[in-house]
């Protein structure tokens, strides 16, 4: 299916490519016609202005089949390039703007198919064209042949369809040995390689029988000298369109396997929607919320508040994130954004009101200003402004905006990492932002500062920050703070009020 | 910006030998000489094949010459050519095969080779040609070459073929055989001119296509990301990009390649007209039979697939000899001298003196730093981000050795520097935590103990109990044997660097360097992991890199670095007492407003 498609989008490429392929294996297949020609015209005992005839028309031929093979070869290729760039951004669009996320897919199995598997199918448009110029190849020496001798042409041309009937009855049987693992090329190249030497043979046998037959012909003067130079040399030249269908059909089952595993990996991501206008209206509630090891939560997100969460157990600070971040659903209770329930929100609608910082760092673009762009363009202003206030000014000072991230980001330090992901949370700027564990990395003096510029930040705008975390300088700044207790209660007060609990200091005093 | 340690990318020039091209041959010819029984079949196979392809046209000239003779030569002859085509065939099929097995032996020989001489290398060598040389010639150049086998293969099989065909040329007529080197200048002005310009477009296109990869592989590891900011059109966008520019770049090869393609097929053009017109004047000078000129035309035309693939090959045969010539240049550096091959006896001193250290060779990271770890003690490194601590551990812990300054670690049988260790004991003397650890794809068990394998389920449960792992692993419905890894049973940062301690455990080593091993991790998590950490420390010599403060508290000793220098050092209730850096950095820390010794 997706092979149809791949051939319809490049229909006109692999068209205009195969008939210049078409003339210029036509022109190959005469190059003995051309030599046979030369030789009984000039060669043997011609006039002088028959050998100018003879090179004139062999310049003539190769003018047409050097520009018939560059044309094809180059119309070819390139539509086989292109369909696998298709594919492969199509692919990347599908996994990446996936909304059910609950799918985890090696990031190997699916760099494979991006790559390998979609290079795989693209050729698809190559494999074709060849058959149908190797096919138009295979048309033209039968012509040549048949005018010759009807009954030497005929007997070639039974054996070739044969020969290649057999080979493609064969495929199917190899295919099934190339599919399922692409590792598994090894086995199968081996395989192929036991076809090229029976196709190598029967092609032989071929072109003994043809000389044999003609040779017998000459002598009994049923075909001229030049025609027998002709059918020999067109009988080891059938050998060259023969071996290339049987070559493109082995590589059509390769192709035919890529594209399989590609269209299921399609299938199972939904193409992305496009995006929506803007935020949903309302705030974030959790009520009475249970879940794992939380028990009856109930919190109230208004906008503009820095609350806090701590937890004595690192599984129920990861349970709350997970309610937030759409992994976990409550077992009872509710969590809602306005009137809705989270979890019935589009992912982009909802990517609006609240975005969870996923705690693994992953910096994303090439230089340190692309890391921090998402969804919206934000100016270099804006940029300077969120790393300072996340406290990566001193990676914007040593670098600039420009530096580039190797490896997205493998030059820069654990805690200048976090710093600058911290700066790229705060540009996206949604209703409710949720840090988990913003800043284990980074150092003590950092973290204090960073503290607080985030509570300063919190002045009069209307946007809400959700901080998990056990780090006093973060909970101290905290409008409010809510501890998750070993048994799964809750306690809301502010930082300074709760340190009189044991257990809250313990969980947060280091 | 601080660069962290083992990453940083070398530009700097070749400074292993490269073998001359005398050397890579002789290289190349022993290598094949050990398979001498496959070396001899496949040289035959290759020759009886090329004597079939240009036996054919030849015969057949003669049966042009000889249509009037009477039937029992003309039977003869057709027998010959019969044989002819069968042996070609089967010997074409058969030199294929035997010439690429040889050539995968060979390189299989190299590769190991290579990678023996590698690992047996001075490690001053080692570190002065970069790391990325080395391990860029022992896998890329290695792959390089062998990926060239196929090709070698079918380049061998051309070149023997067009020889054993120019002397079928020289048995019909010299003058025919001169006619035909008329499209060698051609071939060599085509080729100059493609390989001018093939050179820096094929460069430019490996390069956007590994860019292409990189971004592609960089989107798969940030889907979490990608998903959260719902960023996937920009992030597509990106892989789109990077994509286009790949394919731009391959589309300029090609059309660079199709005009060569044009090129050639004028060679083809002009030597069958030059052969056709010499042998018509020599035919009708009587020098000649028609048969003769007949068996030349064929012969060259058999020549063109031969001829082609000679040509477009010859790049990446020279890319091929260039990757061999940088595998056997490895092999010219002399072996190591007399490395320390010894394990440790008993517990372990480390100490450095004037060790410094610059990854670019003038900006330094670490400068002037004297430490003495007495054996059994801790020593915290505190300071803040970008101060040098990490590149200060990778030295002590023998991960690379100091532009300045040596390492030393000293036993009950003496001292012994660290770059003097042989690789293979460097880690039963000093192992190491990094910020990054990883997850090998296997099983729980094979995770934690591939540094002994020799060791018992129970041996590895204890040291999973004693980093405070027991507990969740207890908890998995296939415990040890539960699969980790890309793809398989998920682990938290926190779990990840639990094994990476109790890896260390179980291989025991008597000093430990612990890069931030807590920091990755939740706060909560962080406790957890200090614990499994301290468990580890206890009774050996260790160097621990600490974000958390309460963690350089229960070290013996603290030095608190500064821009890669040491500007503070002493205990923990000492430096509370001077009121320097320390203290500031345990008030803001502990958020206590007065600072206290507990």
């Amino acid at each position: 299916m997706l092979i149809r498609g791949a051939l319809r989008r490049r229909a006109r490429p692999a068209l205009v490519g195969s008939v210049a392929t078409i003339v210029h294996q036509t022109c190959e297949a005469l190059v003995p016609v051309a030599i046979g020609l030369a030789i009984d015209t000039a060669v043997a005992g011609g006039e002088p202005v028959r050998l100018v005839w003879a090179v004139a028309g062999v310049l003539v031929l190769f003018c047409f089949l050097a520009t018939g093979g560059a044309v094809g070869y180059w119309m070819v290729d390139a539509a086989s390039l292109r369909e696998a760039h298709h594919l492969r951004v199509e692919t990347v669009r599908r996994v990446l703007g996936d909304t059910r996320g609950d799918r985890s897919r090696r990031a190997g199995d699916v760099l494979a198919a991006a790559t390998s598997d979609a290079t795989a199918t693209g050729e698809v448009v190559r494999i074709v064209s060849w058959i149908v110029a190797a096919g138009a190849g295979l048309v033209v020496s039968a012509v040549v042949l048949l005018r010759i001798d009807l009954t030497l042409g005929l007997g070639i041309l039974l054996v070739i369809p044969v020969l290649v009937l057999g080979l493609d009855r064969l495929a199917p049987w190899l295919e099934s040995r190339v599919h399922g693992r692409q590792e598994a090329g090894g086995k199968a190249a081996a395989v192929a390689a036991e076809f090229v030497g029976s196709g190598l043979l029967a092609t032989g046998v071929v072109l003994v029988g043809a000389a044999g037959i003609a040779v017998a012909f000459t002598a009994s003067g049923r075909i001229t000298l030049g025609e027998l130079v002709v059918v020999v040399a067109m009988a080891s030249f059938l050998a060259d369109p023969v071996r290339g269908i049987s070559e493109a059909i082995k590589q059509l089952a390769v192709s035919r396997a890529s594209a399989r595993r590609l269209a299921a990996l399609h299938d199972e991501f939904d193409a992305p929607p496009a995006h929506p206008a803007e935020a949903p209206q309302g705030s974030l509630t959790l009520r009475g919320v249970s879940t794992g090891p939380i028990r009856g939560l109930d919190l109230a997100v208004e906008p503009g508040a820095l609350i806090g969460v701590a937890a004595a157990t690192p599984e129920a600070a990861a349970a709350f994130v997970g309610l937030l971040d759409g992994s976990r659903t409550p077992e009872s209770g509710t969590v809602t954004w306005g009137a809705t329930p989270l979890t019935e929100i589009a992912p982009d609608t909802r990517r609006l009101a609240l975005h969870v910082e996923p705690h693994a760092v992953h910096l994303l673009g090439g230089t340190l200003s692309e890391s921090l762009d998402t969804t919206s363009p934000a100016s270099e202003a804006a940029k300077a402004k969120a790393l300072t206030t996340a406290g990566a000014a001193d990676v914007l000072r040593s670098a600039g905006l420009d530096a580039p991230l190797q490896d997205h980001g493998t030059n820069l330090s654990g805690g200048q990492r976090q710093r600058v992901a911290l700066a790229r949370a705060l540009l996206a700027a949604p209703r409710v932002l949720v840090l988990h564990d913003p800043l284990t990395a980074v150092d003590a003096v950092t973290e204090d500062l960073v503290a607080e510029a985030l509570r300063a930040s919190h002045s009069g705008e209307g946007r809400a920050t959700v901080v998990v975390t056990s780090s006093p300088p973060l909970l101290s700044r905290c409008d409010r703070v809510v501890f998750l207790d070993a048994d799964g209660d809750t306690h809301t007060g502010r930082h300074a009020d709760l340190l009189h609990r044991p257990d809250y200091a313990k969980a947060v005093i280091r | 910006m601080t660069l962290p340690a083992p990453r940083a990318h070398h530009t700097k020039a070749d400074i292993l030998p490269i073998a001359s091209p005398g050397t890579t041959w002789r290289a190349l010819l022993r290598a094949a000489a050990a398979h001498r029984g496959q070396a001899w079949a496949a040289l035959v196979c290759t020759l009886l094949s090329s004597a079939g392809v240009v036996a054919s046209p030849l015969l057949l000239g003669l049966l042009v010459d000889r249509t009037d003779a009477d039937v029992s030569v003309i039977a003869g002859l057709l027998t010959a050519l019969a044989l002819a085509v069968l042996l070609t065939a089967v010997f074409t099929a058969l030199a294929q095969r035997a010439v690429e097995r040889l050539g995968a032996q060979v390189a299989a020989d190299l590769r190991e080779d290579t990678l023996a001489r590698a690992l047996r290398m001075d490690s001053a060598v080692l570190e002065r040609a970069g790391s990325g040389d080395v391990a860029s010639r022992v896998t890329d150049d290695v792959e390089k070459f062998v990926e060239s086998v196929p090709l070698g293969a079918a380049v061998f099989t051309a070149v023997v073929t067009v020889g054993v065909a120019f002397l079928g040329f020289l048995s019909l007529d010299w003058r025919l055989a001169l006619a035909f080197t008329v499209v060698f200048p051609i071939h060599a002005l085509a080729l100059r001119w493609y390989l001018a310009k093939s050179g820096p477009l094929y460069a430019r296109e490996r390069r956007s296509s590994a860019e292409r990869s990189r971004v592609l592989l960089g989107s798969l590891h940030g889907l979490g990301t990608v998903r959260a900011y719902r960023m996937h059109a920009l992030q597509t966008e990106r892989v789109r990009a990077a994509s286009q520019r790949s394919v731009d770049d391959a589309l300029r090869s090609l059309g660079l390649f199709s005009r060569f393609g044009m090129a050639m097929n004028g060679a083809e053009a002009v030597g069958l007209s030059t052969l056709l017109a010499t042998g018509f004047f020599l035919v009708r000078a009587d020098a000649v039979s028609v048969g003769a000129v007949t068996a030349a035309a064929l012969l060259f035309h058999r020549l063109f697939s031969p001829l082609g693939i000679l040509l477009l090959s010859f790049d990446d045969v020279q890319r091929a000899g260039a990757a061999l010539a940088r595998v056997v240049g490895v092999a010219l550096v002399p072996p190591a001298k007399a490395a320390v091959a010894r394990g440790p006896e008993g517990q372990v001193t480390l100490s450095c003196a004037g060790l410094g250290h610059s990854y670019d060779g003038h900006t330094p990271v670490v400068r002037d730093v004297d430490l003495r770890v007495p054996a059994g003690t801790s020593l915290a490194v505190v300071g803040a981000s970008g101060a040098g601590k990490t590149t200060l551990a990778g030295l002590l812990g023998g991960a690379f050795p100091a532009t300045r300054g040596t390492v030393t670690l000293a036993d009950a049988l003496g001292g012994v520097a660290v770059p003097d260790l042989a690789p293979d004991v460097l880690r039963d003397w000093v192992g190491i935590v990094s910020q990054e650890t990883h997850v090998f794809t296997g099983t729980l068990r094979e995770d934690v103990a591939f540094a002994a394998p020799d060791r018992t389920d129970a041996q590895i449960l204890r040291a999973l109990t004693d980093v405070g792992a027991a507990g969740w692993i207890a908890a998995l419905p296939d415990g040890l044997d539960t699969r980790v890894g890309e793809g398989e049973h998920p682990l938290t940062a926190a779990q990840v660097q639990q094994l990476a301690l109790a890896r260390l455990l179980l291989r025991d080593p008597p000093v430990v360097v612990l890069d931030e091993a807590t920091a990755e991790a939740g706060s909560a998590g962080a406790r957890d992991l200090e614990r499994a950490a301290a468990a580890l420390v206890a009774g050996r010599t260790a160097v621990v890199v600490a974000h958390r403060l309460t963690q350089a508290r229960d070290c013996d000793a603290i030095v608190v670095m500064d821009d890669g220098a040491i500007v503070e050092s002493g205990t923990h209730t000492d430096l509370l007492a001077r009121g320097g850096r320390y203290a500031a950095l345990w008030s803001a820390w502990s958020g206590a407003p007065e600072p206290t010794g507990a």
